[in-house]
């Protein structure tokens, strides 16, 4: 009698059991389910964990980035010689360097100030540490510690030293996920000076993306410089992105200027386009809109409306 | 050739204070794991693939103490572990609840096993965790890897499973209770 009760609670235990993992399966698939549909919402679910286990984070990063540290610091000095040499040539060539662009620095500015050029704002940025990576195949992406407490936004351009790294895809508020641009889903549009010529650079694993869509592909030269092209107000233009190569099968792809093997700290730049064209120009809808004419001009006299613009190489200076 | 394990000698009471315990050192273990994965050692693209520890430490518990992980724990640790990486949300938990109801199922069915077999279960259930993300993020049209870069990633995770074990069987001395105190808290029979 007790063992037909033990055997039936036992089979009750069962039934519940595979019910509660058929059940607990269901929620999974419907999180993968929003993530694929609405991903900045899983994302920020996702960086209000993050953001508890920071701490913990960074406190594992440092054992880890001793160990790198000893490895690199191993590698150093056992071509110490040869890197002296190789950095007394580089200082030679970088003192050349200097001074022609003291030179370009100077005339341009002259030749902004007799054409009344409006600089673009100086884009500021805040740096931080890459604390943690992906930890998983399937994407390449990092944590750095700084988040929305330091002004970094969502879409954020992410650089090193040299060149761009990625671009931010969720924030917390200590922490934020850099998706970099060797990852499978990352797309940014480029161009290829000095041609001009626009593609989109496009992730697919290897640490030299591929250059898809390109308008002239007959324009494009390995050893051509390729910048963010600014398109879609994302990213701001000209950041350093590096050089075309080709591929396996004659691929053009981009040989990165930023360094993934060394990467311990990144800028996130803070970067707001200064204009949104939300409405018709002047000459445009006039007669249909009354309410977008365009306002009159001040009643200042002709030779000082543009004095503001006019910058001068010292308050660019101060400006930067 | 399987050798049969001998009954390891009794390791206390196994009471529900017991099993908290365990699922305690169980789910630290797991978040050092996670936290040891995602430390930033090679971000480079096709640097050296990380095992995945994480999935070593609740196959170990999986196989040691199955009745230490109840369904809820291992949907809470597998969640976890897919928030905090960086992976598809929602189909790594989905492959590592479900491998890990597998193993403790395969745990449960016989008490003598061979270690071998019990490796081939974890390098089956590490094929699983990896592919079925995979699988659905291809049937999405959300890309993916290619499998070369998984595979070299499940060759260090099944080898990185014989360390993990030790150090939870020696460190943590989390392992398999004697026949005689299992019971009715030894899963499903």
């Amino acid at each position: 009698m007790s063992q037909d009760r033990s055997a039936r609670a036992e089979e009750m235990r069962r039934a519940v059991r595979r019910i509660l993992v058929f059940t607990l399966s269901i929620v999974l698939l419907a999180l993968f389910a929003l993530w694929r549909l609405e991903n900045p919402r899983a994302e920020r679910i996702r960086m209000e964990l993050v953001d508890g286990l920071r701490p913990a984070m960074e406190w594992t990063n440092s054992p880890a980035r001793f160990t790198r540290d000893m490895v690199t610091d191993f590698e150093n000095f056992t071509r110490v010689y040869e890197q002296n040499a190789e950095l007394r040539r580089e200082i030679q060539r970088l003192r050349v360097w200097r001074e022609a662009a003291q030179q370009l620095e100077q005339e341009n500015a002259r030749l902004r100030a007799l054409n009344h050029v409006r600089l673009a704002p100086a884009i500021s940025f805040v740096t931080g540490e890459v604390i943690a990576d992906s930890g998983g195949p399937f994407l390449q992406t990092g944590l750095a510690n700084v988040g929305h407490r330091d002004g970094v936004r969502d879409g954020s351009a992410v650089m090193d030293g040299a060149g761009l790294v990625g671009r931010v895809v969720g924030m917390g508020r200590h922490a934020a996920r850099i998706l970099f641009v060797t990852d499978y889903s990352s797309r940014i549009p480029v161009v290829i000076r000095p041609s001009g010529t626009r593609a989109i650079l496009t992730g697919d694993g290897l640490s030299a993306p591929r250059l898809e869509f390109i308008e002239d592909p007959d324009a494009v030269n390995p050893g051509d410089r390729i910048v963010t092209s600014g398109d879609g107000q994302v990213f701001p233009p000209d950041l350093p992105v590096g050089n075309a190569v080709l591929g396996p099968g004659a691929q053009p792809r981009a040989l990165l200027a930023a360094d993934f093997a060394r990467l311990e700290f990144v800028r996130v730049l803070r970067y707001v386009p200064e204009t949104e064209i939300d409405s018709p120009g002047g000459l445009i809808g006039l007669r249909h809109s009354p309410d977008l004419r365009p306002e009159a001009p001040p009643k200042t006299p002709p030779n000082t409306t543009d004095t503001d613009a006019i910058q001068t190489p010292a308050s660019q200076g101060a400006a930067r | 050739m399987s050798r049969r394990r001998e009954a390891p000698p009794d390791d206390g009471l196994f009471t529900s204070i017991g099993r908290i315990v365990v699922l305690g050192a169980v789910t630290l273990a797991g978040v050092m794991a996670l936290l040891a994965q995602m430390a930033p050692l090679g971000l480079a693209p096709r640097s050296w693939p990380a095992p995945d520890l994480f999935y070593c430490v609740l196959a170990y518990a999986a196989l040691a103490r199955p009745d230490a992980l109840p369904v809820m724990a291992n949907f809470a640790l597998a969640l976890l572990g897919d928030l905090v990486t960086g992976g598809p949300v929602g189909a790594g938990a989905l492959a590592l609840f479900l491998t890990i109801e597998a193993l403790k199922r395969h745990t449960a069915l016989a008490y003598t096993r061979s270690r071998w077999r019990d490796w081939v279960g974890v390098a089956i259930g590490a094929a699983a965790v990896m592919l079925a993300p995979w699988l659905m993020m291809r049937l999405t049209f959300a890309g993916g890897p290619p499998l070369i870069d998984l595979a070299s990633r499940w060759v260090f995770t099944v080898i990185a499973f014989v360390p993990v074990g030790a150090a939870m069987r020696y460190g943590l001395r989390i392992r398999r209770p004697a026949l005689r105190d299992m019971g009715p808290l030894w899963g499903e029979r």
